[in-house]
């Protein structure tokens, strides 16, 4: 196993206290702290994510191809003592690799496997090498694989494998495929007593429809869990305001309200990659109970934050802090989608760019109303009335999940919500539309 | 990770009957009344959805991922609820087999070793329900983990209870002083009934084609294609001899609630004489790779002592299938 190398993170040196910095300085300090946290996450990524894509369950046999424009080559990982039963010979890791058992059994090997176009058109086939190598505890003998299409091209085949599984009728062999400039193996298929034929896509669609899937159910999970969705909403609702002694006042600079916009949805995003990532690679895990009680209770603070400013231009750090929460929400999903060890990295980034896209879009729903409605007089009342509907849900769920309540009642009310996202968004978009154009309603601009 | 393919569960057989649905209806309806409807989602599957139907294995769910809701997810009333269906949809020894295989999981997650983490009585046992709960309507219960899978299919009152899975890692070991042997009634009565044989009839009953080193007919085995008959006819058995035979299968189909058991039981003993009995390998109780098969025109039963990958000794896998009812087929709609 070899360990890639990686560079840390350049980390600033600190030189004693800063003098007060200007907002460019605040700027550059804060895209600092968020490279930095990037910079840690790919690392950790790229050191603890398994260099050896191919583990497969005791005692089968993998096939693992490589394809190339003009020829297919791969090894071929065969169970030793799985070997012996089938060929009813006591082989071991010593005996196998005397060179006259060796010709034996790669010749054996050979007269076993086969590769042809769909319409039958053979493929030369090549078996060569021969080592033992221990995978997951057990040694395999592994042979190396060419398969060369006649045309010189390598396009869609059928490959026809039965070593072992000819004799020994339990046996099964996994069959995996890394598409040219992929770096991970994907599994195309088992082939046991019944199957000894498969084709397999040269393109290796499957490893796109991996990463495709962990997009899809990013997206799915924002689009489809209310509580993400609303946590979201109750950040977004004072972004267009400013607090001043306790309060919020109108803010009509648009590309402040713009930046803060960024500000939140952004260091939501770090947040919960942090803990995405380190609870998808195992490293923490928390009770399900106590992550959904905590994401009840983000929505809740966030609510009233909307009220009245808890924290004054506090957002990104309530995002930052409640994302580390939902970041261990989504890693539970995230098990459900099928990850094998090598496609982890493709998944995670897959999933997470699911989760982004979904939040931008519901950033481009409702921001512009939102921002027209900030210059309206109607924008106090109708930001009470909705952080106060984002109250009432957060806390019916809160006390649903810590089991002071058996069953929520508001359940159908959040789920008829996100059921109707556009009806939603239309609606605060007409009612934003009606406050603009009613001149009494328009607030002067300053 | 293995990926399950989905293939057509439309085989058109039949079920004996007999099965107790109104009382697992109200059973399931009761839990699923426990649930939130963030969990209903989990648990609840359209009945048509074969390929989830078909999501079960005997490796733990870090390597096939399964359907419906982790146990560990539920409250402890919840866990009652999901536990009180299997009470009341299997027999006493049934419900029993199924604590003793959870308990295994605990034993076999307690010693470490590869292959062993992240796994347990709760966790990687899963819950899932296929269409709604009815006395008239078909509808499937599913509750497995690693080394066990019940799949019991409802319509009116045909059941089925295949494709099911039991195994143990250990076979045996001691839990609070006593010993638990999850699986000790099949490995007993499929043994007793290949020591039962004399000589002639052992070698007749030797399976030539190929040999196994795990279950030929598990997981994914789904196509409804059988391998091709071998092994010694029951017909040439004697009475005692028969009578070992039922016992064996008594010990898969007993699992069921008693009065649908009954009746299967009656179907396969009325089968009987079209039934073959087979082994290969060994015919020890503790040997490595011994392998018993039992194989009639519905009946379909296979047992192994496979290796194992945690301890020095062998371990059970076994599945028993209807080869004209698995998933609950005799009924489509």
């Amino acid at each position: 196993m070899t360990v890639r190398a990686f560079t840390p993170p350049l980390a600033a040196p600190r030189t004693g206290r800063h003098p007060r910095r200007g907002p460019l300085g605040r700027w550059a300090a804060r895209a600092g702290t968020l490279l930095t946290c990037l910079a840690a996450l790919t690392a950790i990524l790229t050191i603890t994510a398994p260099t050896r894509a191919n583990a497969h369950p005791l005692s089968t046999t993998a096939i693992l191809l490589d394809v190339a424009p003009e020829q297919v080559t791969g090894t071929v990982e065969l169970p030793i003592d799985r070997l012996a039963i089938a060929l009813d010979e006591p082989l071991t890791a010593k005996t196998v690799v005397q060179p006259a058992r060796l010709e034996e059994l790669r010749r054996y090997v050979l007269s076993h496997t086969s590769a042809a176009d769909p319409d039958g058109t053979r493929w030369t086939t090549t078996v060569s090498g021969g080592r033992v190598e221990n995978i997951d505890g057990v040694d395999h003998l592994v042979f190396s694989l060419v398969l060369r299409p006649p045309t010189g091209t390598v396009h869609d085949f059928r490959l026809t494998y039965d070593a072992i599984v000819h004799h020994l009728l339990s046996h099964q062999i996994l069959v995996s495929l890394r598409p040219d400039g992929s770096d991970g193996y994907t599994t195309v298929g088992v082939l046991d007593w019944q199957q000894h034929t498969i084709s397999v896509p040269a393109a290796g669609a499957s490893t796109e429809h991996g990463f495709a899937a962990a997009v899809h159910l990013g997206i799915r999970h924002i689009a489809e869990g209310a509580d993400h969705l609303l946590f979201l909403i109750m950040l977004l609702l004072p972004a267009p305001l400013l607090a001043r002694r306790g309060r919020w006042v109108r803010a009509d600079d648009l590309r402040r309200n713009c930046l803060r916009v960024v500000h939140v949805v952004t260091a939501f995003a770090v947040g919960h990659s942090i803990t995405l990532a380190l609870a998808a690679l195992g490293y923490i895990s928390a009770p399900t109970r106590v992550v959904e009680s905590l994401i009840a209770l983000s929505i809740l603070v966030s609510g009233i934050h909307a009220l009245r400013p808890l924290v004054p231009g506090g957002e990104a750090w309530i995002a930052a802090g409640f994302g580390l929460m939902h970041g261990l929400a989504f890693a539970t999903l995230l098990g459900g989608l099928d990850l094998g060890r090598g496609s982890l990295v493709a998944g995670l980034l897959g999933f997470n760019l699911g989760i982004e896209l979904t939040q931008l879009m519901v950033v481009a729903l409702l921001m512009p109303s939102l921002l027209l409605l900030s210059r309206t007089r109607i924008y106090p009342a109708a930001r009470r009335t909705v952080a106060a509907i984002g109250i009432v849900l957060a806390a019916a769920w809160l006390a649903e999940r810590t089991t002071l309540l058996p069953n929520n009642p508001l359940n159908h009310v959040s789920d008829a919500l996100i059921a109707h996202p556009f009806l939603v968004a239309g609606a605060l978009a007409a009612v934003a539309a009606v406050g603009w154009s009613v001149p009494g309603l328009r607030t002067a601009r300053t | 990770m293995q990926e399950v393919t989905e293939v057509n569960l439309n085989t058109d057989g039949a079920s004996a009957g007999g099965a107790n649905t109104a009382a697992v209806v109200k059973a399931v309806k009761e839990f699923l009344a426990t649930l939130d409807d963030t969990k209903r989602d989990k648990v609840e599957y359209d009945f048509s959805d074969n390929k989830a139907r078909q999501t079960w294995s005997n490796f733990p769910a870090t390597t096939v991922p399964r359907e419906g809701i982790e146990m560990s997810d539920l409250t402890t009333a919840q866990q009652k609820a999901a536990d009180a269906v299997l009470q009341v949809a299997l027999s006493p020894s049934g419900a029993q087999e199924d604590a003793d295989i959870r308990e295994a999981d605990n034993k076999l997650n307690s010693l470490g070793g590869q292959g062993a983490d992240g796994f347990g009585s709760l966790k990687d046992y899963y819950f899932a329900v296929y269409g709604t709960p009815s006395t008239t309507q078909p509808f499937m219960v599913q509750f497995g983990g690693h080394h066990l899978a019940r799949n019991l299919t409802y319509n009116g009152d045909k059941v089925s209870q295949t494709p099911q899975f039991v195994g143990s890692e250990p076979t045996s070991f001691k839990s609070g002083g006593t010993t638990v042997e999850p699986v000790k009634a099949e490995s007993t009565a499929m043994f007793g009934m290949l020591a039962g044989l004399d000589a002639t009839q052992k070698k007749a009953a030797e399976i030539t084609s190929g040999t196994f080193d795990d279950l030929v007919m598990g997981p994914g085995k789904d196509s409804g294609v059988f391998p091709t008959s071998e092994g010694l006819l029951v017909s040439e058995l004697t009475a005692a001899q028969k009578k070992l035979v039922i016992a064996a299968i008594r010990t898969y189909v007993g699992d069921l609630a008693s009065t649908a058991a009954d009746k299967l039981t009656a179907k396969y003993e009325s089968e009987l004489d079209k039934t073959r009995i087979g082994w290969s390998n060994n015919a020890g109780p503790t040997d490595e790779n011994s392998y018993i098969r039992i194989d009639g025109p519905s009946v379909w039963i296979e047992f192994i002592n496979t290796r194992s990958q945690s301890t020095p000794d062998i371990h059970y896998h076994s599945v028993y299938r209807d080869k004209t009812n698995d998933y609950g087929s005799s009924t489509p709609k």
